[in-house]
């Protein structure tokens, strides 16, 4: 509890570091065949977050090493940085299970898919429809009013009124 | 000049002239509201309305309406997480959390309160530097701006919090998005994959929109709980909101200096200043852990910047018909409708109408934040509304909202892209903001590094404003160590790591 | 959803306290009556919905030519046309889009004449498609440029320049218009000048300008104008034919004594700069539509309170036909090899 080096490494952190020190080396590597100013910065930039995503990586040998030498951490760090509040965003998203993640994940990508294809004016009152019915499981009533009172006011303030750029789908 | 300046109010104080900043009042409050309309584009949608009107009267309207737009746009950023304007995306970072925490009512008054104070700032700063403001505007150059970039990197480290490695890491990771599109010097699309979309960049809305509201959406649609699940009594709420402004006031003037400086460079763009402002805030907190997590003092600094930065990005628009901001260049057309020239005759023959824009921004935004302290005892009983009845209108807010950016569908496709780093982020604990202030300020300091070169050789550097700025920012990077050393002396200090989150305990009451 | 109150009672409240709005909304109503002017049929827009694009954001001249025309050009062809700001790759994005457009008219844009024509002619990258691919409908403005020295440079007069010692230009970056002019400049005039690129937009160069940070630039006479009378700056050449009415003691481009070479390259840069502010259809557009479309807008830009709006925000118009404009493009479509060699050469120069 002492000092922070005793946690034990998260494999998440690892993963991240490594996916951004390939990111850092891939930008470098693009960056080779502009001209040299075009590339100055860039290739300044990638080298330093390579060096400090190593920097990074090696932190977490030595971490992990001092962690199985000491048996001494505890779980109780991790726990208090994250609230204890069931409300924090931190633990929704540490308990949730693949269940929920896939119902809204696919939710918000059937949204956002619907956008892209039937535009803006269509999809939201079908979707405030099917998600209040489906995964509110809200009265048909409610689910209705709110559909066709969101799909209208959207359509006539945006739309009508005002004529400001929406994704209109491709159609 | 005083009398001029007195004589201006009474100009502004005309029936029919505050008629017309009223209903440019009414529109700002609902675009500055709404996070698909942006300021400017309304501002544009506007101008043939002024053809008629007299100057003081045209900008009664467009300008009540523009300055208003920033302080509503507060509103929505805090209430629901989505940036109500550009402008306002800061407010996020703190505003929300505040309302998760039940605070919502003390964070708008907060934000509202230091709008205002933050316009007032920049209206009086305005008005007193009407003798020296051209000088004022050409007193700086691409190598001040550059010391003034790197001065907003430092805070990258305060940001950090207590992981600077990863704060290092989403800056340098923010600095090669901002070096998306085509760069400035050799026309070379860079990181842009045969994507045209990119070869302007990458906009920093979308961005916000996506790592801060997004995630927040996706905790709603797991959670299905509301986004607050209780809300402190309100009245006592927004009266803590409104002492917050006063007890921690040297935030307040020094986030409104901090818009007032960059709002007049024009380069910089509106939505800058607002993440300085707050990286300053963080560096100079006494607790700067607590940022991120619903500090007052990071809505403050938010809410003070965007309100005073519209005063300074009028300077170069007054003094030399040079906008400081997209906002500034649709009110330049303003100028020309109404037969003004900008220049030095703001300055001598219409040194009256130049004040009464100054009282203008006063007026407008005073009426602005009257009428929003009436509503925030309803508008905050949007946030106990169950999850699953928001989430169509959050997610309607998150696509439209990153729409406006460009108008073009890969906004969306960005934001959805930064969402998914922002759950990310979250989950395992990785500072978002620093990403964003390099966003922000990546791009900049390359540009301005290699103007300062191509114009001055390597002589800038030894130029006494740039010495200045640089024994600043050096300053500024020791001074919280400082500091430290300083209470340790005092008094024991709980080590640094071991300073919870959850010393919150002051906060509701 | 707390929207729809407020704007609809800003609305009436503007439209009701305010008795001299009437003409104002005359200029901005959607109104759908039927054209009122002759010429082409336009019965297969009655009732659409036309967007214009303006390839940039909102402010600035080309934004402002399509607000004063968007009205107008809905009147005579009775339908609405709505403005739709489409920033991206410096006006780049929105014209790769109208591309690919339906070519019903329905899309329309208002395109940077100057940048396209010139990144067209250099095989730029990012313009994936041919000048003439275009529908032209017409030009609304012409954007006479202009060559101004800071008024804290050294240089007052076309001669002070000729005789200078590195001469340096403010650009907003390569291909840009303002880097086009400069360097060709450069060429004709042969002069020791060069061009600093990396400024943010014409708002930061022309501060630069001022400043004294580089000598000069070049620039669209109407947007100068300001800073020339207030001083600021001061005009070298108006690159034109000839002279600008307003500076009537500026020489032009045209009147200057050039050798062959650089007298073709002269006229080349000239006609480019005549396509100025052209409103362009994606390509294809059917015979019918196009001609109620170039009838519609020609008609729209001589109403004479499209002429009094245009004068008040001093967006002057200049009409130039769309066929006299297929005609332009077919001429720089023939421009000098040397013109677009040099174009190519600024292009990649950098």
């Amino acid at each position: 509890m002492k000092t922070a080096t005793a946690t034990p490494v998260r494999l998440g952190d690892v993963v991240i570091t490594v996916l951004l020190l390939a990111v850092f080396v891939g930008a470098y590597l693009l960056a080779q065949d502009w001209p040299f100013r075009t590339k100055l910065f860039p290739g300044l930039l990638a080298t330093a977050g390579i060096g400090i995503a190593v920097l990074k990586l090696g932190g977490h040998g030595v971490q992990a090493y001092r962690h199985r030498t000491r048996h001494s951490a505890t779980r109780q760090e991790d726990a208090g940085s994250e609230q204890g509040d069931d409300h924090s965003i931190e633990y929704v998203f540490g308990t949730a299970g693949a269940r929920a993640w896939l119902a809204a994940l696919g939710w918000a990508a059937a949204f956002f898919v619907a956008l892209c294809v039937l535009g803006v004016f269509i999809t939201v009152p079908l979707f405030t429809l099917a998600y209040l019915k489906i995964s509110g499981s809200a009265g048909w009533l409610g689910a209705t009013i709110y559909a066709v009172v969101a799909g209208g006011v959207l359509w006539f303030v945006f739309g009508e009124l005002l004529a400001v750029p929406m994704p209109a789908g491709i159609f | 000049m005083f009398q001029t300046f007195f004589q201006s109010l009474l100009d502004v104080l005309q029936p029919e002239t505050i008629a017309i900043m009223l209903v440019g009042i009414a529109i700002g409050f609902v675009v500055g509201v709404l996070p698909g309309l942006g300021g400017s584009v309304t501002l544009a949608l506007m101008l043939p309305f002024i053809f008629d009107m007299e100057p003081v009267q045209a900008f009664a309207f467009l300008l009540g309406m523009w300055v208003v737009t920033a302080t509503t746009g507060d509103i929505t950023s805090v209430l629901f997480g989505v940036p109500g304007e550009a402008t306002s995306a800061a407010t996020v970072f703190d505003g929300y959390p505040m309302t998760k925490r039940g605070e919502a009512g003390r964070a708008l008054g907060a934000a509202l309160l230091s709008s205002t104070q933050g316009a007032l700032l920049g209206a009086f700063f305005l008005a007193l530097s009407v003798p020296i403001l051209r000088p004022l505007v050409l007193a700086f150059g691409p190598p001040e701006f550059l010391m003034l970039t790197l001065l907003g990197l430092t805070f990258v480290v305060a940001l950090s919090g207590r992981n600077v490695l990863k704060g290092f890491l989403m800056a340098a990771l923010g600095m090669l998005v901002a070096l998306v599109g085509i760069d400035p010097q050799e026309g070379v699309p860079r990181y842009a994959f045969g994507q045209l979309y990119l070869w302007d960049g990458i906009d920093i809305v979308p961005l916000v929109i996506g790592l801060f509201a997004g995630a927040e959406v996706l905790q709603l649609m797991l959670s299905k709980t509301s986004i607050a699940t209780r809300t402190a009594d309100n009245i006592s709420g927004i009266r803590q909101g409104v002492r917050d402004t006063f007890r921690h006031w040297t935030v307040v003037v020094r986030s409104s200096a901090i818009g007032i400086g960059i709002g007049i460079i024009p380069g910089m763009g509106g939505s800058v200043s607002q993440f300085i402002a707050y990286g300053h805030a963080q560096q100079t907190s006494k607790h700067p852990e607590r940022f991120g997590k619903g500090a007052v003092e990071g809505v403050l600094a938010a809410g003070a910047n965007n309100n005073a930065k519209d005063a300074g990005s009028l300077v170069p628009t007054i003094a030399f018909g040079i906008p400081g901001s997209v906002g500034a260049a649709v009110l330049l057309g303003a100028f020309l409708i109404t037969g003004l020239n900008p220049g030095p005759e703001m300055l001598t023959t219409n040194l009256n109408i130049t004040f009464s824009m100054v009282w203008i921004m006063v007026l407008a935004n005073i009426v602005a934040v009257a009428v929003s302290f009436l509503l925030i005892r309803q508008l905050v009983k949007l946030t106990l509304i169950p999850g699953t009845w928001l989430v169509p209108f959050l997610l309607v807010l998150l696509g439209v909202g990153a729409f406006t950016a460009s108008n073009n569908i890969n906004d969306i496709f960005v934001m959805l892209a930064a969402a998914a780093l922002g759950v990310v982020a979250i989950h395992w604990d990785w500072p978002r903001v620093p990403f964003l202030l390099a966003v922000v300020l990546g791009g900049l300091a390359e540009r301005y590094l290699f103007l300062s070169y191509s114009l001055h050789g390597w002589s800038w550097l030894t130029t006494p404003s740039v010495l200045g700025l640089g024994a600043l920012i050096v300053f500024v990077a020791v001074w919280p160590y400082v500091r430290a050393m300083r209470r340790r002396g005092k008094e024991p200090v709980p080590a640094r790591v071991e300073t919870k989150d959850n010393d919150l305990t002051g906060v509701g009451k | 959803m707390f929207d729809r109150k407020p704007t609809r009672a800003a609305f009436s409240a503007l439209l009701g306290a305010i008795a001299l709005m009437s003409t104002a909304c005359d200029a901005v109503g959607t109104s759908t009556e039927a054209s009122a002017g002759g010429g082409g049929d336009c019965s297969m827009f009655e009732g659409e919905t036309v967007t214009l694009v303006v390839p940039y954001s909102p402010g600035g001249g080309y934004d402002s030519y399509a607000r004063i025309i968007a009205p107008h050009l809905g009147k005579e062809l009775g339908s609405e046309v709505v403005v739709e700001n489409e920033d991206g790759a410096g006006g780049l994005l929105a014209m790769n889009n109208l591309m690919a457009a339906t070519p019903d008219g329905t899309e329309l844009a208002i395109m940077n004449g100057v940048g396209v024509a010139g990144g067209a002619l250099a095989g730029a990258e990012g313009i994936r498609f041919a000048l003439d691919d275009l529908s032209m409908i017409g030009r609304v403005a012409e954007q006479q440029a202009v060559f101004v020295a800071g008024a804290k440079s050294p240089y007052r007069t076309l001669d002070d320049v000729l005789k200078a010692d590195g001469f340096e230009f403010a650009s907003t970056g390569v291909g840009a218009a303002d880097f086009v002019n400069a360097n060709l400049l450069i060429e004709i005039l042969d002069f020791d000048g060069r061009v600093v690129t990396g400024f943010e937009g014409s708002d930061e160069s022309e501060l630069a300008v001022v400043r004294g940070d580089v000598d000069g630039q070049t620039g669209d006479l109407d947007s100068r104008i300001e800073a020339i009378e207030a001083g600021d700056e001061h005009p070298l050449l108006v690159i034109d034919t000839k002279r600008a009415d307003v500076l009537p003691d500026v020489p032009a481009l045209g009147e200057l004594d050039l050798g062959q070479r650089e007298r073709a390259l002269a006229e080349s840069l000239i006609d480019m700069s005549a396509f100025g502010r052209p409103i362009v259809g994606p390509p294809g557009l059917p015979e019918d539509r196009l001609s109620c479309l170039r009838q519609a807008l020609h008609n729209s830009v001589t109403n004479p309170k499209l002429l009094a709006a245009a004068k008040k925000e001093e967006r002057p118009i200049s009409w130039l036909s769309g066929a006299e404009l297929d005609e332009l493009v077919g001429r720089l479509g023939d421009a000098s090899a040397a013109f677009q060699q040099s174009l190519r050469a600024a292009h990649e120069r950098g």
